[in-house]
Protein backbone atom coordinates (compact mmCIF):
# COMPACT_ATOMS: atom_id res chain seq x y z
CA UNK A 1 0.00 0.00 0.00
CA UNK A 2 1.32 3.45 -0.98
CA UNK A 3 -0.22 5.38 2.05
CA UNK A 4 1.48 5.01 5.10
CA UNK A 5 -0.62 4.69 8.20
CA UNK A 6 -0.22 7.62 10.75
CA UNK A 7 -0.25 6.50 14.97
CA UNK A 8 -3.55 8.27 15.95
CA UNK A 9 -5.24 6.40 12.63
CA UNK A 10 -3.35 3.06 14.05
CA UNK A 11 -5.04 3.84 17.59
CA UNK A 12 -8.76 4.87 16.87
CA UNK A 13 -8.68 1.55 14.01
CA UNK A 14 -7.87 -0.66 16.86
CA UNK A 15 -10.41 1.85 19.28
CA UNK A 16 -12.71 1.22 16.65
CA UNK A 17 -13.06 -2.44 16.06
CA UNK A 18 -13.17 -2.91 20.16
CA UNK A 19 -15.65 -0.42 20.63
CA UNK A 20 -17.79 -3.16 18.65
CA UNK A 21 -16.04 -6.52 20.33
CA UNK A 22 -13.45 -7.69 23.07
CA UNK A 23 -10.26 -9.25 20.93
CA UNK A 24 -7.49 -10.77 21.84
CA UNK A 25 -4.05 -10.28 19.50
CA UNK A 26 -4.13 -12.31 17.07
CA UNK A 27 -7.53 -12.21 16.13
CA UNK A 28 -7.65 -8.55 16.47
CA UNK A 29 -4.20 -8.16 14.17
CA UNK A 30 -6.26 -10.40 11.75
CA UNK A 31 -9.13 -8.03 11.58
CA UNK A 32 -7.07 -5.11 10.91
CA UNK A 33 -5.29 -6.51 8.37
CA UNK A 34 -8.60 -7.54 6.72
CA UNK A 35 -9.01 -4.37 5.93
CA UNK A 36 -5.42 -2.43 6.37
CA UNK A 37 -1.87 -3.81 5.39
CA UNK A 38 0.09 -3.60 8.23
CA UNK A 39 2.63 -5.87 8.99
CA UNK A 40 1.39 -8.11 12.16
CA UNK A 41 4.10 -6.87 14.37
CA UNK A 42 2.41 -3.59 14.35
CA UNK A 43 -0.17 -4.11 16.74
CA UNK A 44 1.81 -5.19 19.67
CA UNK A 45 3.19 -1.28 20.35
CA UNK A 46 -0.18 -0.07 19.61
CA UNK A 47 -2.08 -2.03 22.13
CA UNK A 48 0.93 -1.75 24.84
CA UNK A 49 0.87 2.20 24.17
CA UNK A 50 -3.61 1.82 24.56
CA UNK A 51 -2.83 -0.07 27.85
CA UNK A 52 -0.30 2.84 29.22
CA UNK A 53 -2.74 5.84 28.43
CA UNK A 54 -5.30 3.83 30.11
CA UNK A 55 -7.81 3.93 26.80
CA UNK A 56 -8.20 -0.56 27.09
CA UNK A 57 -8.37 -2.83 29.84
CA UNK A 58 -7.12 -6.39 29.55
CA UNK A 59 -8.55 -9.55 31.01
CA UNK A 60 -7.92 -13.30 30.79
CA UNK A 61 -10.01 -15.96 29.72
CA UNK A 62 -9.60 -19.31 30.13
CA UNK A 63 -8.97 -21.15 26.56
CA UNK A 64 -7.98 -25.00 25.96
CA UNK A 65 -6.36 -25.31 29.04
CA UNK A 66 -4.29 -21.93 28.23
CA UNK A 67 -4.76 -18.57 28.99
CA UNK A 68 -6.13 -16.05 26.68
CA UNK A 69 -5.45 -12.03 27.20
CA UNK A 70 -8.59 -9.91 25.65
CA UNK A 71 -8.51 -6.28 25.40
CA UNK A 72 -11.54 -4.42 26.33
CA UNK A 73 -12.11 -0.45 25.58
CA UNK A 74 -12.56 1.46 28.46
CA UNK A 75 -14.55 4.87 29.06
CA UNK A 76 -11.60 7.05 28.40
CA UNK A 77 -10.67 4.73 24.75
CA UNK A 78 -14.95 5.71 23.96
CA UNK A 79 -14.09 8.78 24.19
CA UNK A 80 -10.46 9.01 22.90
CA UNK A 81 -12.61 7.42 19.95
CA UNK A 82 -15.09 9.78 19.58
CA UNK A 83 -12.65 12.36 18.96
CA UNK A 84 -10.94 10.63 16.55
CA UNK A 85 -13.75 9.82 14.47
CA UNK A 86 -14.35 13.65 14.50
CA UNK A 87 -10.29 14.21 13.54
CA UNK A 88 -10.51 11.59 11.12
CA UNK A 89 -14.29 13.92 9.36
CA UNK A 90 -12.29 16.87 8.91
CA UNK A 91 -9.58 15.06 7.55
CA UNK A 92 -11.18 12.91 5.20
CA UNK A 93 -13.36 15.44 3.59
CA UNK A 94 -10.30 18.20 3.68
CA UNK A 95 -8.06 15.27 1.79
CA UNK A 96 -11.13 14.21 -0.25
CA UNK A 97 -11.37 17.85 -2.10
CA UNK A 98 -7.82 18.22 -2.82
CA UNK A 99 -7.51 15.04 -4.21
CA UNK A 100 -10.40 15.20 -6.41
CA UNK A 101 -9.02 18.96 -7.03
CA UNK A 102 -12.50 20.73 -6.44
CA UNK A 103 -13.16 23.73 -4.11
CA UNK A 104 -15.70 24.46 -2.01
CA UNK B 1 7.38 -21.81 17.49
CA UNK B 2 9.20 -22.59 21.30
CA UNK B 3 12.80 -22.22 19.56
CA UNK B 4 11.58 -18.86 18.34
CA UNK B 5 9.88 -17.99 21.11
CA UNK B 6 13.49 -18.75 23.50
CA UNK B 7 15.26 -16.74 20.95
CA UNK B 8 12.94 -13.27 21.34
CA UNK B 9 13.29 -13.82 24.49
CA UNK B 10 16.88 -14.05 25.02
CA UNK B 11 17.40 -11.15 22.76
CA UNK B 12 14.93 -9.07 24.80
CA UNK B 13 17.12 -9.72 28.09
CA UNK B 14 17.84 -6.35 28.56
CA UNK B 15 14.29 -5.62 29.22
CA UNK B 16 12.98 -6.02 32.50
CA UNK B 17 11.61 -8.49 33.12
CA UNK B 18 7.75 -7.81 33.57
CA UNK B 19 8.20 -6.12 30.48
CA UNK B 20 9.91 -8.76 28.72
CA UNK B 21 7.46 -11.64 30.00
CA UNK B 22 4.51 -9.49 28.77
CA UNK B 23 5.66 -9.34 25.08
CA UNK B 24 6.34 -12.93 24.98
CA UNK B 25 3.53 -14.01 26.35
CA UNK B 26 1.56 -11.66 23.96
CA UNK B 27 3.86 -13.15 21.53
CA UNK B 28 3.20 -17.32 22.03
CA UNK B 29 -0.21 -16.77 22.52
CA UNK B 30 -0.40 -14.77 18.83
CA UNK B 31 1.74 -17.46 17.28
CA UNK B 32 -0.37 -20.12 19.08
CA UNK B 33 -3.57 -18.41 18.18
CA UNK B 34 -2.64 -18.31 14.44
CA UNK B 35 -1.15 -21.94 14.96
CA UNK B 36 2.24 -21.05 13.45
CA UNK B 37 3.66 -24.36 14.89
CA UNK B 38 7.20 -24.29 12.73
CA UNK B 39 9.89 -21.42 13.39
CA UNK B 40 10.13 -20.81 10.22
CA UNK B 41 6.14 -20.09 9.71
CA UNK B 42 6.61 -18.06 12.94
CA UNK B 43 9.21 -15.71 10.85
CA UNK B 44 6.92 -15.72 7.87
CA UNK B 45 4.21 -14.12 10.04
CA UNK B 46 6.57 -11.98 12.58
CA UNK B 47 9.68 -11.44 10.74
CA UNK B 48 12.88 -12.81 12.55
CA UNK B 49 13.14 -12.57 16.34
CA UNK B 50 16.34 -9.97 16.06
CA UNK B 51 14.11 -8.14 14.13
CA UNK B 52 11.17 -8.11 16.12
CA UNK B 53 12.91 -7.83 19.33
CA UNK B 54 14.82 -4.77 17.76
CA UNK B 55 10.84 -3.33 16.94
CA UNK B 56 9.98 -4.13 20.71
CA UNK B 57 13.15 -2.84 22.37
CA UNK B 58 13.02 0.50 20.21
CA UNK B 59 9.24 0.86 20.90
CA UNK B 60 9.90 0.51 24.99
CA UNK B 61 12.69 3.04 24.40
CA UNK B 62 10.87 5.81 23.23
CA UNK B 63 7.59 5.43 25.52
CA UNK B 64 9.59 5.34 28.15
CA UNK B 65 11.50 8.87 26.99
CA UNK B 66 9.64 11.04 29.67
CA UNK B 67 10.71 9.36 32.96
CA UNK B 68 14.47 8.95 31.97
CA UNK B 69 14.98 11.87 30.04
CA UNK B 70 17.96 13.39 32.36
CA UNK B 71 19.80 10.03 32.45
CA UNK B 72 22.67 9.98 30.73
CA UNK B 73 23.11 6.37 30.21
CA UNK B 74 20.17 5.26 28.88
CA UNK B 75 20.61 8.11 27.07
CA UNK B 76 23.39 6.77 25.16
CA UNK B 77 21.75 3.17 25.42
CA UNK B 78 18.02 4.43 23.21
CA UNK B 79 20.38 5.70 20.98
CA UNK B 80 22.24 2.55 20.34
CA UNK B 81 19.04 0.91 20.41
CA UNK B 82 17.43 2.74 17.83
CA UNK B 83 20.71 2.70 15.32
CA UNK B 84 20.43 -1.18 15.80
CA UNK B 85 16.25 -1.28 15.29
CA UNK B 86 17.26 0.80 12.12
CA UNK B 87 20.05 -1.18 10.83
CA UNK B 88 17.67 -4.00 11.40
CA UNK B 89 15.23 -2.51 8.33
CA UNK B 90 17.11 -2.56 4.72
CA UNK B 91 14.18 0.25 4.11
CA UNK B 92 14.81 2.12 7.12
CA UNK B 93 18.27 2.13 6.46
CA UNK B 94 18.33 3.67 3.44
CA UNK B 95 16.44 6.27 4.13
CA UNK B 96 17.86 7.05 7.24
CA UNK B 97 21.41 6.54 6.25
CA UNK B 98 22.66 10.66 5.84
CA UNK B 99 21.43 11.06 9.55
CA UNK B 100 23.34 8.00 10.95
CA UNK B 101 25.94 9.31 9.07
CA UNK B 102 25.78 12.99 10.72
CA UNK B 103 25.53 10.88 14.61
CA UNK B 104 28.22 8.73 13.89
CA UNK B 105 30.12 12.06 12.86
CA UNK B 106 29.10 13.82 15.69
CA UNK B 107 30.10 11.00 17.95
CA UNK B 108 33.91 10.38 16.74
CA UNK B 109 34.66 14.52 16.74
CA UNK B 110 33.01 15.22 20.27
CA UNK B 111 34.74 11.79 21.56
CA UNK B 112 37.99 13.01 19.96
CA UNK B 113 37.30 16.48 21.68
CA UNK B 114 36.89 14.80 24.99
CA UNK B 115 39.54 12.31 24.99
CA UNK B 116 42.00 15.58 24.14
CA UNK B 117 41.03 17.32 26.92
CA UNK B 118 40.77 14.57 29.65
CA UNK B 119 44.46 13.51 28.56
CA UNK B 120 45.55 17.21 29.27
CA UNK B 121 43.47 17.29 32.59
CA UNK B 122 45.34 14.27 33.40
CA UNK B 123 48.70 15.59 32.34
CA UNK B 124 48.06 18.67 34.42
CA UNK B 125 47.06 16.40 37.32
CA UNK B 126 49.82 14.69 37.23
CA UNK B 127 52.44 18.06 37.47
CA UNK B 128 50.71 19.37 40.00
CA UNK B 129 50.89 16.23 42.12
CA UNK B 130 54.94 16.11 41.84
CA UNK B 131 55.44 20.14 41.93
CA UNK B 132 53.77 20.61 44.91
CA UNK B 133 56.03 18.62 47.53
CA UNK B 134 58.58 20.89 45.54
CA UNK B 135 57.33 24.01 45.76
CA UNK B 136 56.86 23.30 49.62
CA UNK B 137 60.83 22.06 50.19
CA UNK B 138 61.22 25.59 48.01
CA UNK B 139 59.34 27.61 50.37
CA UNK B 140 62.17 27.20 53.47
CA UNK B 141 64.93 27.81 50.99
CA UNK B 142 63.78 30.22 48.56
CA UNK B 143 60.83 31.85 49.75
CA UNK B 144 59.82 33.83 46.97
CA UNK B 145 60.00 31.33 44.32
CA UNK B 146 58.70 28.67 46.63
CA UNK B 147 55.23 30.66 47.25
CA UNK B 148 54.44 31.54 43.51
CA UNK B 149 55.13 27.93 42.44
CA UNK B 150 52.80 27.21 44.91
CA UNK B 151 50.13 29.47 43.51
CA UNK B 152 50.64 28.15 40.27
CA UNK B 153 49.73 24.86 41.24
CA UNK B 154 46.67 25.88 43.62
CA UNK B 155 45.46 27.60 39.82
CA UNK B 156 45.76 24.66 37.72
CA UNK B 157 43.83 22.99 40.78
CA UNK B 158 41.03 25.15 39.88
CA UNK B 159 41.04 25.75 36.28
CA UNK B 160 41.03 21.20 36.83
CA UNK B 161 37.52 21.44 38.97
CA UNK B 162 35.71 23.82 37.23
CA UNK B 163 36.77 22.18 34.09
CA UNK B 164 35.54 19.03 34.86
CA UNK B 165 31.47 19.89 35.37
CA UNK B 166 31.76 21.42 32.68
CA UNK B 167 33.30 18.72 30.72
CA UNK B 168 30.02 16.24 32.50
CA UNK B 169 27.93 18.81 31.42
CA UNK B 170 28.76 19.18 27.78
CA UNK B 171 28.73 15.57 27.77
CA UNK B 172 25.17 15.10 28.99
CA UNK B 173 24.51 17.89 26.65
CA UNK B 174 25.74 16.19 23.71
CA UNK B 175 24.16 12.66 24.43
CA UNK B 176 20.69 14.16 24.94
CA UNK B 177 21.02 16.14 21.74
CA UNK B 178 21.88 12.66 19.27
CA UNK B 179 19.27 10.38 21.35
CA UNK B 180 16.67 13.52 20.11
CA UNK B 181 18.39 13.46 16.91
CA UNK B 182 17.74 9.60 16.67
CA UNK B 183 14.56 9.30 18.39
CA UNK B 184 13.16 11.85 15.36
CA UNK B 185 15.12 10.03 13.34
CA UNK B 186 13.31 6.75 14.41
CA UNK B 187 9.86 8.35 14.23
CA UNK B 188 10.57 9.43 10.88
CA UNK B 189 11.27 6.18 9.54
CA UNK B 190 8.78 3.96 11.18
CA UNK B 191 6.43 5.68 13.11
CA UNK B 192 4.98 7.43 10.67
CA UNK B 193 5.73 4.74 7.99
CA UNK B 194 4.15 1.48 8.99
CA UNK B 195 5.67 -0.80 6.57
CA UNK B 196 3.32 -3.04 4.49
CA UNK B 197 3.03 -6.69 5.45
CA UNK B 198 6.40 -8.14 3.91
CA UNK B 199 8.55 -4.95 3.51
CA UNK B 200 10.66 -5.66 6.44
CA UNK B 201 10.80 -9.73 6.24
CA UNK B 202 13.08 -10.18 3.16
Amino acid sequence: MAIKIPTELLDGCVLGLLNQNDYYGYALTKEVQLAIDVASSTIYPVMRRLKASGLVATYDKPYNGRNRRYYQITEDGINRLKELQSEWLNFESGINQLLGGTKE
Amino acid sequence: MKGYLEELSHMLRSLDSADRNESIEYYREYLEDGHFTEYNDCVKELGTPRALSKQILADHSINNNGQDEHNHNSNVKTTWLIILAILASPVALLVSLPVLGLIFAIIILWGSILFAIMVSILTMGVVVLFTIPIAIARLFSDFPAGISLLGADLLVIGIILIAIPLITWLTKLTTKGIKQLSTWLYHKVTKHNYQPKGADQQ
